[in-house]
């Protein structure tokens, strides 16, 4: 906010309309699922009767957050090269999901992740770890989400405050999820992928335009990108040369170091996102699961390689000189390329983003509640009416959305970009190891499903607790104080704790797991006999 | 939903579950509307289908793919990080307009596509695979329509324990918005 005259001076009703009719559109789409939306497997897994082509773009819109559209861009457009390495793992991370996870879940469970846990193990006391890890994940990210989106709008929308933007993203989160369920958030995310994409190739056409469509030309003014030194003259850097995030001079020689165990978190934590999980279960059968990962992942790759355009492109055709915000730089750039309505346009994107991310957090966090918790956990697996667990589901949905409006408010002023990563690292330290001996290794019991689940979640929250991103000695953290841990990112610790606990506890209880149900998972696993059919409408 | 829909759902929650279903009163095996989760769970011999020298065959031809996949793309994509942070000379080295460093993170992304591609192509023979062995087991069960059933059991919120492979028909993409 430092440079008034590219934030203040422009007329601010495009971005709000176009941001206001698709509020309109998916609030039209909510009120259409709603009526689809009665009977567990219809809310909670939206029928089950996505399509292929569908589920990839769900995917990849409940996936591609702000931090990805608007971080990466900028993070590429001051740091160059590193904010790319960084944009990397974000795919790779999908091989794991395609290779180990998705096909088993879809065939061996119902609505969360914990139905896989729990099928050969005790079900009520991994069930209640999952679902604490589940609702850990959930909230953390949500609340990051929030945060920024509360942030975007002051940058975005300087008439819109802090408070009403945190409360309308809430509300309109709440909306989805409780009156359309998962169909609606399934949509809600179509619609955000394809605006996202849109936006992302318009703008990378426009940078491209700018040197002839050459992309020689294009690397070439990347390799001389003029950056103001610290005694105020103007040197050339070439954007390309690794090493101004993660360099071993960077971080206090931590740097390279950090950037794995990000990468860590990420290849094996993505498959361990419940939000992106229970998204396997709105397919019809495990062959349309994998279908939808191989859409997912070619969006989300092509997204990724355009963060060259995004990014470069506003370093070469901006400068850094004049990217005030570093998360402003693709709308400063849109802006610049093709004036005020486009950028009106790339903000409401924003902000669809956003939204997508928000409504796919929700309606996870509520079915591992309602499923797993308020039914299995609390009352033995039993509807004590029909339909309780759906009314339990949009109750919990109501509260989390409120509890995350009103953290959102309270945090306004924290730096709580490091959530995203405590999501990540919980997911790859806690769900990912359960979810994976569950299903590959007989011996595996409860008591290693509880402790794995129980030291992968612990582990990340504290390491995290205690890395540079809660303790800055600079003030720029939630504590002031020398980081009592060095990395950023704890997942290349927590992850080996979370499987050393999984299998210490496993081998050190006496429990024996039974053979026959850890065939019946292997073979329902392998065939999807006995799979969760389409709902019959 | 109609009521149709509501009155031949099987609110049966999980296994072992008490069942509200009256018995009508027949001899014979309980039609399935009247299973309970327990006698549904026991249509199908788990550990019969895991024994067949055919279903090891399949989780043999799965690892034969998924494990050196798995290492290829974990050392693949793990070497980006270590050559960026510990051999910056290297990756400085130009291939035409970029730097190695570019050029090998963008390769990543191909690398990634190509593996899921491959997997794709793959997992046609796993699908094969799997229903010849379910339809051999079909074809050994002494009572078919039992598996048959069960199928119809298992329908809409149903827990766990169909004897069926028909794949579920794919429904017609939702109507636009």
């Amino acid at each position: 906010m430092t440079s008034p005259e590219t934030v203040h001076g422009f007329e601010l009703t495009p971005a709000l309309l176009i941001f206001l009719g698709f509020v309109v559109v998916t609030l039209a789409i909510t009120w259409w699922s709603a009526k689809r939306s009665t009977g567990a497997s219809n809310y909670f897994a939206a029928g089950r009767g996505i399509t292929a082509w569908q589920n990839g773009l769900a995917v990849a819109g409940d996936y591609m957050s702000a931090a990805s559209f608007l971080g990466i861009a900028g993070m590429i457009a001051l740091r160059g090269y590193d904010g790319f390495l960084y944009s990397v793992g974000w795919l790779v991370a999908y091989l794991t999901v395609l290779l180990v996870v998705a096909e088993p879940l879809r065939n061996a469970g119902k609505y969360t992740m914990a139905d896989v846990l729990a099928y050969r193990l005790r079900a009520r006391p991994v069930r209640a770890m999952a679902a604490l890890s589940t609702l850990t994940v959930s909230t953390f990210y949500m609340i990051a989400q929030m945060v920024g989106a509360g942030a975007l709008v002051k940058l975005l929308l300087p008439g819109v405050s802090y408070e009403v933007a945190v409360a309308g993203v809430g509300v309109l989160m709440i909306v989805y999820v409780v009156f359309g369920g998962m169909l609606a958030t399934t949509w809600v995310q179509i619609i955000k992928a394809i605006l996202l994409m849109s936006g992302s190739l318009l703008l990378s056409i426009l940078v491209l335009q700018r040197f002839d469509f050459s992309l020689t030309k294009f690397f070439i003014a990347v390799g001389s990108v003029p950056v103001v030194a610290a005694d105020g003259s103007t040197i050339y850097r070439d954007f390309l040369e690794p090493g101004l995030l993660f360099g071993p001079g960077v971080a206090a020689g931590w740097g390279p170091i950090d950037l794995i165990s990000l990468g860590l978190a990420l290849v094996f934590g993505t498959a361990g996102l419940p939000h992106v999980l229970v998204r396997f279960y709105t397919v019809p059968d495990a062959k349309t699961a994998r279908r939808s990962v191989v859409w997912a992942m070619a969006i989300i790759g092509s997204f990724y390689i355009m963060t060259t355009f995004l990014g470069f492109g506003a370093a070469t055709i901006l400068t850094p000189a004049r990217i005030s915000v570093e998360n402003m730089s693709a709308p400063l750039l849109a802006k610049e390329l093709g004036g005020e309505i486009f950028f009106a346009f790339i903000s409401a994107v924003a902000f669809a983003t956003i939204l997508a991310v928000v409504a796919g957090l929700t309606i996870s966090a509520s079915t591992s509640f309602a499923h797993d918790f308020y039914t299995n956990v609390l009352h033995h697996g039993r509807e004590r009416a029909p339909g309780e667990e759906v009314r339990v589901a949009r109750i919990a949905a109501f509260v989390v959305g409120a509890v995350s409006i009103v953290l959102a408010i309270r945090l306004q002023t924290v730096n709580v970009a490091f959530l995203v990563g405590l999501a990540f690292a919980v997911a790859a330290s806690a769900n990912l190891p359960a979810i994976v001996l569950s299903l590959f290794w007989r011996r595996f019991n409860t008591a290693g499903a509880v402790w794995g689940l129980g030291v992968g979640l612990a582990s990340s929250i504290l390491l995290i607790a205690l890395s540079p991103s809660v303790m800055d000695p600079g003030g720029n953290a939630l504590l002031q104080a020398e980081p009592l841990f060095p990395l950023k990112n704890p997942g290349i610790i927590s992850i080996p704790l979370g499987f050393l606990a999984a299998w210490l506890a496993t081998i050190l209880s006496s429990e024996r797991s039974s053979d026959a149900k850890f065939a019946e998972l292997v073979v329902r696993a392998n065939t999807g006999l006995g799979a969760e059919k389409t709902a019959s409408h | 939903m109609t009521d149709a829909d509501e009155s031949d759902r099987d609110l049966t929650a999980e296994v072992a579950a008490e069942t509200d279903v009256a018995r009508t009163g027949r001899h014979g095996p309980p039609s399935p509307h009247e299973r309970t989760a327990d006698e549904d769970d026991g249509v199908v011999d788990w550990e019969q289908i895991a024994a067949m020298p055919e279903f090891q065959r399949l989780l043999r031809a799965k690892a034969a793919f998924v494990v050196p996949a798995t290492m290829f793309f974990v050392l693949y994509y793990f070497s980006l990080p270590v050559l960026v942070g510990w051999f910056p000379d290297l990756m400085r080295k130009r291939i035409g307009p970029v730097n190695l460093a570019y050029a090998f993170a963008l390769s990543q992304f191909f690398m990634a596509w190509t593996i899921a591609f491959l997997y794709l192509r793959r997992a046609n023979d796993f699908d094969r695979l799997a229903s010849e062995i379910l339809a051999t087991f079909e074809a050994s069960t002494t009572t078919p329509a039992r598996a048959r059933a069960s199928m119809d059991a298992t329908r809409g919120e149903a827990p766990t324990g169909a004897a069926d492979q028909a794949p579920a028909p794919a429904r017609k993409p939702e109507p636009e918005q």
